[in-house]
This record gives C-alpha cells, sequence and structure tokens, in this order.
C-alpha cells in the first residue's frame, strides 16, 4: 500500500508537471491522463493479473493506476492556473523560466496538489480492496478478507468493514484535514 | 535613468480584428521625476505600464532606456500592481526578499534590507504575518517595499490604490511623497484619478481612449505636501477633467455599445469614470 501510494505520489504529481508546463504534453497525453483518471481502480484487477499474477506486484500496479490519473489531473491543472499576475510579478523582480516555475507556478499550485492527493488516498484504497480481494496475495489484507469471505459470518464481515473504514477516516483526518488547514493557514484558500 | 518612448503603438488581436490600444506614444520620464498618467479604465493605462516594464513589447517603436534599447523585463523597472500581487504561500518579509532571493543574494543581507524597507512602510510588527491576514493598505505597503528592496531606477505604479478607501489611500500618498523624497526614485504612476494624480506628480499626463495618444502635459508646481482641496490644485484638476471629459464620454459609449451586443454585467466597476472619484 505504502509503495503504492509512494509510486502514485511521484508519478501523479511528476507527470502533472510536465502536462502543465508543456502545452504540447499536454495536448497529446491530456485525454489519457483524463481517461485514466475516469477508470474505476478495480477495472485494472484483470490486466494485473495478467501482467504480474496473483501477486504484490499486481496490487501494486493496480493501486498505482486507480489513483495516479487523479493527482495528474490536478497537478496540471493547478500549473495551468498559475495566476498570470503573480508570474508577472516575479519577472519584473528578476525571476527567469526554472526560478519562476519552483518559485512561483509550483508554490500557487500546492493546494490544488494536496487536493488531488487525498482524493488518490480514497481513490487508491478503494483499488486496493479490489485488487486484495480478488488478488488475494498470500499474507496480508487479502488473505484476511478472503477469510472473512468465506466464514460466513456477519460479525465478522462488519467487523472488517467497520476497521477499514476507521483506517480510511483516520489517515483522512489526521494527514489530510491537517495538511489542508496548514494550506488554508499559509495560503488563506479555501 | 530616463525611460523614453519613442513612436510607440500596441496592438491587440482579437480572433481576427485588432484593436490599437496605444498609437504613437512620444515622452520621456527623467531621472527623479515623479510623473502622474490619467486616463479612464480600459484606456491602455496597464498596457502602457507593462510595456515600460517589458513585460510586454511594443507593437511598433522603441522604448529606451537611458538611451539603449530595452530587451525585457529588468530590475531596474520594477511594477506595484492595483491587487498588489504577493505570493499568498509567503511571509511579508519573505515576498520582500523575493526578488533578491532570485538574485542569489545571501540570507543575512536579505533580511536586512526587507527590515530596512518594512520600517519604511511601517510594517515591522508584521514581518511573520502571511498576506492574507494584512488590510488592502498593508497589501499595498508590502507590494511597494519588496519593489523597493529591488532598488529599482524607476517605480512602475499601475492603480496601486485605487481599490483602497479614501482614508487609507490618502494616508499612502503621504507615505509614498515621504519614500520618495527619501530615496529620490523616479516614479511613473497611473490612475483614473485626477485628484490623486495632481496631490502627487511634479508633471500629469492626460491620455486618451481608443486609440490612446498622450493628449497633454500639465506641470504642478505646488509645494508638496499637498491638500485636495487646495484652489490651485482644484483648478488645475478643473482643468484636466474638462479635457478628459470627451473621453471618459467614448469609452462609456463603446461599453454601452459592448453591453447591447453581449448583455454582460451592465455595471462591472462603479468607478470606472474619471471623473466619479471626484
Ligand atoms: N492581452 C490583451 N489582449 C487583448 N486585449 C487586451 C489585452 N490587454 C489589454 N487589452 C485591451 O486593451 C485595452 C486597454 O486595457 P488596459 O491597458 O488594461 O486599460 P486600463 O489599464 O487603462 O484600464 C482594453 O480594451 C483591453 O481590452
Ligand atoms: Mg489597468
Amino acid at each position: 500500500m505504502l509503495i503504492g501510494f509512494a509510486g502514485v505520489f511521484i508519478l501523479g504529481i511528476g507527470a502533472g508537471f510536465l502536462l502543465g508546463h508543456y502545452r504540447w504534453l499536454d495536448e497529446l497525453f491530456g485525454t489519457l491522463a483524463m481517461a485514466l483518471h475516469a477508470m474505476p481502480g478495480a477495472a485494472w484487477v484483470p490486466l494485473a493479473i495478467l501482467l504480474f499474477g496473483l501477486n504484490e506486484a499486481a496490487v501494486i500496479f493496480t493501486i498505482l493506476l486507480g489513483a495516479t490519473g487523479i493527482v495528474m489531473v490536478n497537478t496540471s491543472s493547478g500549473i495551468k492556473e498559475a495566476p498570470v499576475l503573480l508570474i508577472r510579478a516575479a519577472r519584473t523582480m528578476g525571476a527567469r523560466g526554472t526560478q519562476i516555475f519552483w518559485h512561483v507556478v509550483v508554490p500557487s499550485a500546492i493546494p490544488r496538489i494536496v487536493d488531488g492527493l487525498r482524493l488518490a488516498w480514497a481513490f487508491g484504497w478503494r483499488a486496493l480492496m479490489a485488487g486484495e480481494l480478488m488478488i488475494g496475495s498470500m499474507r496480508g489484507m487479502g488473505e484476511v478478507l478472503n477469510r472473512v469471505a468465506k466464514a460466513r459470518d456477519l460479525y465478522q464481515i462488519l467487523a472488517f468493514m467497520a476497521i477499514i473504514a476507521v483506517i480510511s477516516l483516520a489517515v483522512d483526518h489526521f494527514v489530510f484535514r491537517r495538511l489542508e488547514s496548514f494550506i488554508r493557514l499559509r495560503w488563506g484558500t479555501a | 535613468m530616463s525611460v523614453t518612448l519613442d513612436h510607440v503603438s500596441k496592438k491587440f488581436s482579437h480572433n481576427g480584428s485588432s484593436i490599437n490600444v496605444l498609437e504613437d506614444l512620444n515622452f520621456t520620464i527623467e531621472e527623479g521625476e515623479f510623473i502622474c498618467l490619467v486616463g479612464p479604465s480600459g484606456c491602455g493605462k496597464s498596457t502602457l505600464i507593462n510595456l515600460i516594464a517589458g513585460l510586454e513589447r511594443p507593437s511598433a517603436g522603441r522604448l529606451l532606456i537611458d538611451g539603449v534599447p530595452a530587451a525585457g523585463p529588468g530590475r531596474d523597472r520594477v511594477v506595484v500592481f492595483q491587487e498588489a500581487a504577493l505570493f499568498p504561500w509567503l511571509t511579508v518579509r519573505h515576498n520582500v526578499e523575493f526578488g533578491l532571493k532570485m538574485l542569489g543574494v545571501p540570507a543575512e543581507e536579505r533580511q536586512a534590507k526587507s527590515a530596512e524597507y518594512l520600517k519604511m512602510v511601517h510594517l515591522s510588527r508584521f514581518a511573520n504575518f502571511y498576506p492574507h491576514q494584512l488590510s488592502g493598505g498593508m497589501k499595498q505597503r508590502v507590494a511597494i517595499a519588496r519593489a523597493l528592496a529591488m532598488d529599482p531606477k524607476i517605480l512602475l505604479m499601475d492603480e496601486p490604490f485605487a481599490a483602497l478607501d479614501a482614508q487609507t489611500r490618502h494616508l499612502l500618498h503621504e507615505e509614498l511623497l515621504e519614500i520618495w523624497q527619501e530615496t529620490h526614485k523616479t516614479i511613473f504612476f497611473v490612475t483614473h484619478n485626477v485628484r490623486e494624480a495632481t496631490v502627487l506628480g511634479d508633471k500629469v499626463l492626460t491620455i486618451s481612449a481608443r486609440p490612446g495618444r498622450i493628449k497633454r502635459g500639465y506641470a504642478i508646481h505646488l509645494p508638496r505636501p499637498r491638500r485636495e482641496s487646495d484652489p490651485h490644485l482644484i483648478v488645475i484638476q478643473q482643468r484636466i477633467l474638462v479635457g478628459l471629459q470627451e473621453e471618459i464620454a467614448k469609452v462609456v459609449k463603446d461599453e454601452d455599445m459592448d453591453y447591447l451586443v453581449k448583455k454582460s454585467h451592465p455595471v462591472d466597476s462603479p468607478d470606472r469614470g474619471v471623473g466619479s472619484s471626484l
């Protein structure tokens, strides 16, 4: 899961920077990114199994494809929407190309990027569940999931669902809410 | 440093049709001068500021800095924009230090500079605040300090106080004049407010609308600080206003036509006319 999310983070933001910055790349791959973003994570499971077999790598692949799209789309639009006025102000103060990108464009996109990451967490979590359930890797959640499902015990199933919900909410609350309120404080935005 | 506009024109193309925003501008801003340019909204004042700043290129003619054609923006010509244009993610102090950081000035030196200029605009206590925690007037002060920290030869000011209430604006006029007298910067100040122009400038230029041409220049020799209600000043204001009246009419008429065509917002800016702020 962590590997998957780290991958989403790096790939999504990296690709988002590229798409946001180079218009020709955006024209080439922008629709692809949108399509990726529109596809439910679970839809990647069959392909993942085909490519990697029934193992961890397939799960990571599912998370990656299920959640990278939203980060990419948010990052690139954040980059594209960098306020022209701020860029002009920086230019009159002698900032040039790469300086403007790293010191003006990227910071101005950070609220959007964090939005994207938060959504990616939700999407990635779903993709993880779908992946684990269908791929059922030997250790870990897949195993538990399958056991719970086979036991046909309502209480076990409900308990399992509650745990999933709590983990998901906890991360949302302790990581993303905090990040967002920090951003609200800094950027003065909602 | 002097800035000379030599037959400068600027056209913008809008899906096929092009508009002459500025046409054949010829004037020089001499070192140490405080020049105010007045004209109705939409006549091309911001475009002119952007041209001098090097953010836009003239469609025709040349912009000379000390007699040499200018190439792109330069730290010798810094702009203070109407909307302050502060970086929201940086503290007041780091906003002021932004340009110096881009230059690679060491941290200690930057800090000394930002402290100096924040003191000049009376904001030392707010150095660690973020822009959204400041009032409009304070934001403009930060923008002025940020521009001064670059040690520009000329300060280009694009209606910097237009969005402020009358009292704050008055206060900032006084502060700006103090800064000007202290630093001897050349200032080119653009506004749609005739009173503001006459209170501040050594020279007031008026600009016509569509196309924007320099109409007239008025020298104002009254000592500072000037009172807006000074009878001598009112006489000058009246002369300027009469000269501008037809330009305002022109813009309003154009905008009415736009309105009929587009059925957009009938009034999007209550103080677009030059005279209404009088
Ligand atoms: N980048 C641009 N592209 C097309 N038209 C522009 C552009 N910038 C300004 N204009 C037009 O030029 C005219 C003058 O604009 P501006 O310089 O902002 O006027 P002012 O600052 O005096 O209100 C306006 O009619 C505006 O629509
Ligand atoms: Mg303007």
